[in-house]
């Protein structure tokens, strides 16, 4: 058995070789001091351990600190700077990287692995598989839906802020302390729902490296975890994927890995690497495309264009109506609700049932069609939230340098930038900006959708459906450039 | 427990412990007074949100008073008329700072001059100097 395993190892160097060298990099080859890293048990400790300070700072200043939110850490760092980073960097460059660092589910993983970097055999906890019926977004969906509903008070109360983290955490320690792995990540999480939707379009991936080494590897490790005898073979030692993924069977969408990098350190036979590769590359990945899926491409790309208009809108009344504004917030809420539910995706199965009688392929079934087509919104859904976020970052991120110093707004000053002065960066500029990077979207999301639907319906019949479907995907675009543009 | 695993524990303590107790007693401790000044801060909301807090502030008489006034919502003021005290507008965030000698008895009303909310004309508080 040695043996053979022996020769797997030997095989996977030339195999390697084979699988980087048309278009993907192997990542950890090209940067040693990256592989390094990721081989250490406490990386991703250390990628926690800041974000866990200033997820602290932000818990207590929105609870205790001044309830101004242009003065308070926790709105700033949260709404403004987090969110820039994760929308305009770290999803579209770097996958689900943000949920390796993340300290939200961290207290409740610890717990149930009884350690915060070693790996150990028992922890605490019951253990419990998650419900299978459970096993989609549905949950994430609506989690993320109640969020977005009250987004105008989320967004600019940062007592409601810090509450919403806090019970964030409280509800992951739960989840971890019930269920196996990280449930609370891969089925509850709102925003790991929307993370794992556009983590398809980035240029990053974790892969396995042979697939032929994984057929024969009897250990399974990138599952199941290290064991003492997969680790007389090979990997420093790992936990199997606190996500359900299993990277060695043959996981190829970016949609559920959280880049923890437990399975790198747990293979025995350094088969699993971290790629760059083009953008976008998993969005014509067929295996995967799901309804919940589907239906977090309409509830992102409808919050966009509703947030825009709500948040960025020259209509107050609107705005007050979504600040809980008396009886106005039901009307708010059935517009918010019927928008995302049912008005874009009646359109959507519109489309499809265009798309299907144009292409003449009657065969392929239209729920079919319109969930394949659904990730042909990604790129202009994410292009557009990056728009939308440009509008309110740019103008509000000098708060940040102002509450660094005060982040309670108790009058401290630790710095001394507590008095610099709010500063709209470029507002001239954002329209410049947002229209190119919608143009581009749009680009994307026309070739995406091309690629989708030779996948659904073949080559001849996709080129008769290419245009009804490029049509749509402008008029998407053209509705932001008309919220942006006036 | 590995030796990393302990580090870390520490980290962590460190973090979700020491840092919150060290903000809050360096927020609230008790202010030492080299020159013999009293410090009390005020916090000031809109009335409907609970108004100056404290609103009645205890000193006694000869004590320098030094009060730092915080604003936690909107623009306020702060007028203490019969000490000569009447503030610029206080900004949330931006705390105003204002000294004097308590050096009459009795009971001295304060108030906002600022139109801070509807209910801004019951924005009062009293200074009692005690003999």
């Amino acid at each position: 058995m040695e043996d053979e395993a022996v020769g797997v190892k030997v095989t996977q160097v030339a195999e390697r070789k084979a699988a980087v060298a048309a278009w993907k990099r192997d990542l950890l080859r090209l940067v040693p001091v990256l592989r390094w890293l990721v081989f250490q048990r406490w990386f991703q400790f250390a990628l926690i351990v800041p974000n866990l300070l200033a997820f602290t700072i932000v818990i207590l200043s929105g609870i205790f600190g001044i309830p101004v939110g242009a003065k308070n850490f926790s709105i700033i760092f949260v709404w403004i700077v987090w969110w820039a980073l994760l929308i305009v960097i770290l999803v579209p460059f770097g996958a689900r990287v943000w949920c390796a660092m993340c300290p939200i589910p961290a207290f409740g993983e610890w717990l149930q692995r009884k350690s915060f970097v070693s790996v150990t055999a028992g922890g605490v906890g019951l253990g419990r598989r998650w419900p299978r019926r459970l096993r989609n977004l549905w949950l994430a969906n609506f989690g993320f839906l109640t969020i977005a509903l009250f987004s105008p008070i989320v967004t600019t109360r940062p007592r409601v802020t810090g509450l919403l983290l806090l019970g964030l955490m409280a509800v992951a320690v739960v989840a971890h302390l019930v269920f196996e792995r990280r449930a609370f990540c891969r089925y509850l999480c709102p925003v790991g729902g929307f993370l794992g939707l556009y983590s398809m379009a980035a240029p990053v991936e974790l892969r396995r490296i042979d697939a032929e080494v994984c057929r024969q590897c009897r250990f399974k490790s990138c599952y199941r975890g290290s064991t003492q005898e997969s680790l007389q073979v090979g990997g420093v030692g790992g936990y199997g994927c606190p996500n359900f993924e299993f990277p060695g069977g043959g996981m190829e969408r970016n949609t559920y890995c959280l880049l923890c990098t437990e399975c790198v350190k747990a293979c025995p036979y350094g088969n699993i690497t971290i790629n760059v590769r083009p953008f976008g590359t998993d969005l014509l990945v067929e295996k995967g495309w799901k309804l919940d899926e589907a239906f977090k491409a309409f509830i992102m790309l409808g919050s966009a264009i509703l947030y825009s208009v709500i948040m960025i809108g020259p209509w107050g009344t609107l705005k007050d109506w979504a600040n809980l504004g008396g009886w106005g917030f039901l009307g708010y809420a059935a517009m918010f609700l019927g928008s995302i539910l049912l008005l874009a995706p009646g359109l959507h199965l519109g489309v499809s049932a265009l798309l299907r009688r144009v292409s003449g392929a009657r065969s392929v079934p239209l729920s079919e069609v319109f969930v394949n087509t659904s990730y042909a919104l990604v790129p202009v859904g994410l292009f557009g939230w990056i728009a939308f976020s440009l509008a309110f970052v740019l103008p509000n991120v000098s708060y940040a340098v102002s509450v660094l110093s005060d982040p309670f707004g108790w009058g401290w000053d630790l710095f001394g930038t507590k008095g610099y002065p709010w500063t709209p960066y470029a507002p001239g500029l954002v329209p410049y900006l947002q229209v190119p990077l919608l143009l581009v979207g749009l680009a994307w999301s026309v070739s995406a959708g091309s690629g989708i639907l030779q996948k659904t319906f073949g080559e001849a019949e996709a080129r008769r459906a290419a245009l009804p479907l490029t049509a749509y995907l402008i008029g998407v675009t053209l509705v932001f450039l008309a919220l942006y543009l006036g | 427990m590995r030796r990393a695993d302990v580090v870390a524990a520490i980290v962590v303590f460190a973090i979700v412990v020491v840092l919150p107790v060290g903000i809050f007693a360096y927020q609230f401790r008790e202010k030492p007074h080299p020159e013999g000044v009293r410090e009390i801060t005020v916090v000031i909301h809109t009335f409907e949100n609970g108004g100056f807090q404290p609103s009645r502030i205890v000193v006694r008489k000869g004590e320098r008073v030094r009060l730092k006034l915080l604003s936690y919502d909107v623009t306020h003021s702060f007028q203490l008329l019969d000490y000569d005290i009447d503030t610029d507008l206080i900004f949330p965030g931006q705390p105003t700072v204002v000294e004097f000698v308590a050096s009459e008895e009795g009971t001295f009303p304060f108030q906002c001059n600022v139109k801070c909310s509807p209910s801004h004309q019951n924005m009062v508080g009293q200074l009692i100097v005690e003999p």
